[in-house]
């Protein structure tokens, strides 16, 4: 073993080993072999999979143009649903004569009627969206919304891996939303139901309740954290979740413009820098930017702080005791005032 | 089977009858929800005003509630004309349901909250957005937005007066096998003071994604962003981001995202980021109900140092754990983990030892229905440690809640927020880091009660305590707020409804009693459709 060793720190070794030899040819061979059948296993996974993930676009595939029907042709079954889908905000859309039969009423997205009719007890002849799986109402949703994203772009949001659909917050057919009884619990300010005194923010048509009362059914805890003594001003109706939150994660082109560091910079625009002297935490390529001082949903400490007062700086400038001034704030006592980032003073005393 | 397919044949032969008679029955048309309210408000305030008014200035004496017009291609409205704070929003279809145009108008005013009168601070913002259809599925968007902001404290605080405009084009949409987006952006923001330098901030974004199979995503984003301060030099940011999707079977995902981000700031005088490189791998897999996510993310950043005489090379190592799925039908458990950590730090200064080595999270979220009823309970831990210097800090969060209904149209909701941290190392002391924690309590109790269809009552109770030791006794740091709102409508048989609003909220500091107000809010209003 000390011989072999001893060759091949040498720079001799393989060639003159019958051993080395055979391992040298059999281990490309076994990694091709591997390769192929890796390579092998995927295109079968893929297709296996493709063909498991045909329906539902497979009924528009499959139609022929004499399959669609019509709005007409579903009112004698379905007459109240297509009566509150016409009273909704899709139906501007999907009215017109001049889009293609597959792009019109309830057959663009139920699927084409006459193979409905032809098999009305075949589960897979039409697309109900309260039986079929989460990603199959996404697909069947993303057939037409590609100027909004991609089946793949959506498969990376959370609400996708939390296993949520379109559905889970838009409602198609108008009057959910008031059937639905989502109304918002945050105390501040004074609203509750209808009785709203401040102005505030209205929610997008389509979403199946206000959006904030939405958001919070399933993320309570950050709900929570609006009744605290200093938040945003959502239960204000100054502001709605979306106004931060990319929900759909390919919309900043018709949201507000993104900034290289946060998206806080949207709304505060004088911390955007680049500054002089930049603070690191605040720069935002080190940490968690903002998030490293502030708590965005609400905090019981003014400006939202992570911790009270003092304690903020000294969480990570522990070195600066009880001899460096301790009257008030860092930035209160009119020295680091420029603590975001500063043009002239690299202690930030000055902007 | 047989039977199975004379009854499909029948059942379609009977729609197909019912087809022909009924489809000569004209649909309803298209109903506009028309709606105007107006009211009246006494504040009743005693104490600090400038606290009251900390977000938003609610209306005093008449106001106009709200004007409403909305219709499925047009959509008007208008709230709080005359008062301090106003909203108008319009939303319109126009040429066949191909162009959407989106305007926005807000003004609010508010105040610095302090114990003192504080000076009015004002922000309104314009926004308008047109949106149109070239393809069903390409569209081109076009937006403006004008915020302004004019804003003073109470403290020696420099003010804000402030202006920010910005304009962006897009067109993105499908485009053969995949999508297509470019954008180019345009943003300016002004200092009316002429404290902070004026900025103009040029982006360009163009990204494609490819599908090949439904199962596989290739997407590549491509931006450089340009800022341009006066008499500075120029400073760059390029970004070149790919993203995989592959879903290889019915039960598992994976994603792979690969970012480089190069920066040049010439006008930065200390430590800056030249570049920062970003890999994040994930794996999703389905286990019967369950589903098993796991996620590593590396980092690795070189950056100037303080003097800008070397590259520092850091690097940050992350993995991430989500475990949720159903106990039972009614009951789901989400369990999340994370953990980050430094495994390359910056060492040419000890002020490089500043930064959090260690961060770790874990949050527990456990939600039940039962009948017309849900429950939820959370719990979230997050601990911070900086080992160069023994710093330590903690947080733990408890949430229970949930709503009960107790019958005959009455239901009632109840949530207990409470929130602990911890602290150990750095400099102990009377000022030291433990000394500045905020522990927080929060109790929510609301009733709802609905006798028919006419009268509904609401009423929310809501506590809240904050407590640090707040050795320099400043104000905020010991709070409580006592806030009660009884909110009662009455629907007329004609559609018009009436609303009445009592709120008396108390908010005491219990170290500086300037910032202490009550609030005894009387609030009429009246609404009709038309």
């Amino acid at each position: 073993m000390a011989k072999r060793e001893q060759r091949v720190a040498n720079g001799k070794g393989r060639a003159e080993s019958g051993n080395d030899f055979c391992h040298a040819s059999l281990l490309p061979c076994l990694f091709w072999c591997t390769v192929a059948g890796l390579g092998l296993l995927i295109l079968t996974a893929a297709r296996q999979h493709a063909r498991e993930r045909a329906f539902p676009l497979n009924l528009f595939r499959e139609a022929q143009p004499s399959d669609y029907l019509g709005e007409q042709a579903c009112v004698p079954c379905h007459r109240s649903y297509v009566i509150s889908f016409r009273n909704s905000a899709h139906a501007p859309y999907m009215a017109k004569a001049h889009l293609p039969p597959d792009r019109q009423g309830c057959e663009a997205c139920h699927g084409p009627g006459a193979i409905h009719l032809r098999e009305v007890l075949e589960p897979k002849g039409i697309i109900r969206y309260s039986k079929i799986q989460p990603e199959e109402v996404s697909r069947a949703c993303l057939r037409c919304h590609g100027a909004t994203m991609r089946p793949s772009q959506w498969h990376r949001t959370a609400h996708a891996k939390a296993g949520l659909s379109c559905l889970s917050c838009h409602q198609i057919h108008q009057n959910a939303r008031k059937e639905s009884g989502v109304t918002t619990t945050l105390s501040p300010p004074l609203s509750t139901g209808e009785a709203t005194l401040s102005p505030i923010a209205s929610s997008h048509p389509l979403l199946k309740g206000e959006e904030v009362a939405l958001c919070s059914r399933c993320h309570a805890r950050e709900a929570s954290e609006f009744r605290l003594n200093f938040h945003h001003p959502l239960p204000e109706g100054r502001l709605l979740c979306t106004d931060c939150h990319d929900v759909h994660p390919t919309r900043e082109g018709v949201k507000r413009v993104r900034l290289i560091r946060e998206m806080c910079t949207n709304c505060h625009a004088d911390k955007t820098g680049p500054f002089a002297f930049e603070h690191d935490p605040a720069a935002g390529w080190m940490g968690d930017s903002c998030l490293e001082c502030h708590r965005p949903h609400g905090s019981p400490n003014p400006r939202m702080l992570k911790l009270f007062s003092r304690g903020l700086c000294a969480q990570c400038h522990t070195e600066k005791g009880v001899q460096h001034y301790p009257a008030r704030n860092c930035w209160e006592s009119g020295c680091h005032v420029a603590h975001h980032g500063s043009n002239s003073d690299p202690l930030f005393l000055s902007h | 089977m047989v039977a199975m397919k004379n009854a499909r044949w029948l059942l379609g032969w009977f729609g197909s009858g019912l087809l022909i008679a009924q489809a000569q029955q004209p649909l309803l048309s298209k109903q506009a929800d028309t709606w105007f309210g107006l009211g009246w408000s006494s504040w009743g305030l005693r104490g600090s005003a400038a606290k009251f008014r900390q977000y938003a200035t609610p209306p005093r004496g008449f106001f106009l509630q709200g004007l409403r017009y909305l219709h499925p291609a047009t959509q008007l409205r208008w709230q709080g004309g005359g008062d301090q704070d106003t909203r108008g929003e319009a939303f319109a279809h126009l040429l066949i349901g191909r162009l959407t145009l989106q305007t926005q108008h807000a003004r609010s005013q508010f105040t610095d909250p302090a114990g003192v009168p504080s000076p009015e601070s004002e922000r309104h913002s314009d926004e308008v957005a047109l949106r149109y259809l070239l393809t069903p599925d390409f569209a081109l968007t076009a937006r403006f937005r004008n915020d302004t902001l004019r804003r003073r404290f109470a403290s020696t605080h420099v003010p804000y007066n402030q202006v920010t405009e910005a304009w962006d084009l897009t067109a993105e949409g499908a485009l053969g096998a995949g999508r297509l987006s470019l954008q180019y952006t345009c943003w300016h923001y002004r200092d009316r003071t002429r404290t902070r330098p004026n900025l103009t901030l040029q982006r360009w974004q163009t990204s494609y994604l490819w599908e090949p199979t439904p199962a596989l995503g290739l997407e590549v984003s491509l931006s450089e962003a340009r800022f341009a301060q006066p008499q500075r030099a120029i400073n760059r940011l390029q970004n070149l981001t790919l993203f995989t999707n592959w879903i290889p079977g019915a039960t598992t995902e994976v994603g792979l995202m690969l970012q480089r981000e190069r920066l040049n700031l010439p006008v930065v005088r200390n430590s800056w980021t030249r570049e920062r490189s970003t890999g994040t791998l994930s794996l999703g897999q389905q286990i019967g109900t369950w589903r098993l996510q796991i996620g590593i993310r590396r980092q690795a950043i070189e950056r100037w140092d303080r003097d800008q005489e070397r590259l520092e090379p850091i690097q940050r190592e992350g993995i991430e754990l989500r475990f949720s799925g159903r106990l039972n039908r009614q009951t789901r458990l989400t369990l999340y983990g994370m953990s980050q950590r430094w495994s390359r730090q910056a060492s040419s200064t000890p002020r490089d030892t500043l930064f959090w080595s260690r961060r770790e999270v874990a949050r527990m979220n456990l939600d039940s229905r039962f009948a017309n009823g849900f429950v939820y309970l959370t719990f979230s831990h997050q601990r911070w440690l900086n080992e160069a210097r023994a710093t330590r800090l903690r947080s733990d969060q408890w949430l229970v809640g949930g709503t009960y209904p107790l019958g005959a149209g009455l239901s009632l909701t109840a949530e207990h927020w409470v929130e602990r941290w911890q602290a150990s190392g750095g400099v102990d002391g009377l000022i030291g880091l433990p000394r500045f924690l905020p522990d927080t309590r929060t109790t929510m109790v609301g009733l709802q009660w609905a006798s028919g269809m006419r009268l509904s009552v609401d009423l929310l109770l809501t506590h809240f305590v904050s407590s640090t030791d707040n050795p320099l006794l400043l104000p905020d740091g010991n709070a409580e707020g006592r806030f009660m709102t009884l909110s009662v409508r009455y629907l007329l048989p004609n559609g018009s409804a009436w609303s009445l609003t009592v709120a008396p909220w108390h908010y005491r500091d219990r170290v500086d009693p300037r910032m202490d107000y009550r609030l005894s809010l009387f609030a009429i209003s009246w609404s009709t459709p038309f």
